[in-house]
């Protein structure tokens, strides 16, 4: 319990502290679109790559050297969604039981197996818009937690500083290329090259978003 | 795709028509409200939900009864003013369970997050709200969190798991995340009887 509540004292530290920047976080994003999306990622200090293909789309994120995938869901008409899937795909293959543990100490990380692979994910509802600055702190913890992962895994007893990784600067890694990306709702159907990619920079690497 | 991805996305897809689906239960569901408590008392009171709020050694949750199923709204990372940046929200489910299955269950029921913790089955969610939330939006996360615990008991029946008494083993010391905001997180010890009222309505429908 000790560490569920180290985790959830992580990121109250961590949300004020990046609520200091110039994002204007206080409007409202009122439906999940490609442009909604990439301007937030790069008003954030970001990189975005937006991808079409074969009638998915959706949005690699990459901050520091660690990458998501955006998914907008739930769409009402092209560039109105109202469901946001993120996730990202990490190369490890943990047990049940590691999992329920990362889940426990992490909070509020979302960590389950597919096929072998880890994925980390998380939907954010928008059926009635989302706030900007919230969205953004979202983003930044979701790829935060895959440093906290691979700290997990190597038995760090620290507890991993979210607070630093506010003042993160991009190590200027080339982001995903994405124009020919297939990245569905469905992580592990992306295309091999691809998800190596992911699998790639998001393998073992501690505090690479300082 | 294989019959495990199917099943994650069949989940997605379930949360995807639970958004719309979700009732609308409030007015203004686009209005920004900031995270305390007397607006997420007056959003559950509108939506004909019950609340109750538990305060003990100075730090309180409101308990929201959700068509017989008991949400618990612990707002977070509170400044003096009680103005919050988070809200954490938990269930707890007197089940039986075990790390392989709550991660079945996370795998299917997107995006439910069940946890185990010293034995007992906890459906959480964290809220990040530091720029507000939308009524509309908290009222569906809301639901969606009162609807896994039905999905959890439905996936239990599948995987023949039994449930426990509401009075589960009490480890007061040990049970989920109330406690103070403040730095070192002194745990609340909620008596037991408190801890079943938390969990009562939360077993298996009848």
């Amino acid at each position: 319990m000790k560490k569920l509540l180290l985790a959830v004292l992580a990121l109250s530290l961590f949300t004020p502290a990046y609520a200091k920047s110039d994002l204007p976080g206080a409007d409202e994003v009122m439906s999940f679109s490609l442009d909604e999306l990439v301007t937030l990622i790069k008003d954030a200090g970001w990189q975005a790559e937006p991808f079409n293909e074969d009638s998915l789309t959706g949005v690699t994120l990459t901050i520091g050297t660690r990458q998501l995938a955006l998914v907008p869901t739930a769409c009402v008409s092209s560039g109105n969604c109202k469901g946001l899937y993120t996730y990202a795909l990490i190369p490890d293959n943990p047990g049940a039981a590691d999992l329920n543990k990362f889940n426990l100490s992490h909070n509020p990380a979302r960590a389950i197996t597919q096929n072998g692979t880890l994925v980390l994910d998380n939907y954010i509802v928008g059926d009635y818009g989302v706030v900007r600055g919230s969205l953004a702190v979202h983003l930044l913890v979701q790829a935060s937690l895959i440093d906290a992962w691979w700290q997990f895994r190597q038995g760090d007893k620290n507890e991993i500083d979210l607070s630093k990784s506010v003042a993160f600067s991009p190590l200027g890694e080339p982001a995903l290329p994405l124009g020919m990306a297939g990245i569905d709702i469905k992580p592990l159907d992306m295309p091999e090259t691809h998800r190596f990619h992911m699998l790639q920079v998001n393998a073992s690497r501690i505090n690479s978003l300082d | 795709m294989p019959r495990s991805l199917t099943a994650l996305f069949a989940g997605v897809m379930v949360l995807m028509l639970s958004g719309p689906a979700a009732a609308q239960l409030v007015s203004e569901p686009r209005k920004l409200i900031g995270i305390n408590f007397n607006d997420l008392e007056a959003l559950a009171v509108e939506s004909g939900w019950g609340t109750e709020r538990i305060t003990q050694d100075g730090d309180s949750v409101l308990v929201v009864n959700i068509k017989g199923r008991r949400v618990v709204m612990w707002p977070r990372a509170c400044d003096s003013e009680g103005r919050c940046g988070g809200l954490y929200l938990f269930s707890l489910i007197p089940s039986q369970a075990s790390s392989a299955l709550t991660n079945g269950f996370n795998v299917q029921y997107n995006p439910a997050r069940a946890t185990l913790r010293d034995g007992q089955v906890v459906l959480d969610r964290y809220i990040i709200g530091d720029f507000g939330v939308t009524r509309g939006g908290l009222s569906i996360e809301l639901q969606v969190q009162a609807q896994l615990i039905d999905d959890w008991w439905d996936y239990a029946k599948a995987h023949k798991i039994r449930g426990t008494a509401v009075s589960f083993n009490p480890l007061l010391e040990e049970l989920p995340p109330v406690t103070a905001v403040t730095s070192h997180f002194e745990d609340l010890k909620f008596a037991a009887p408190l801890l079943d009222q938390i969990a009562s309505g939360n077993g298996p429908r009848d």
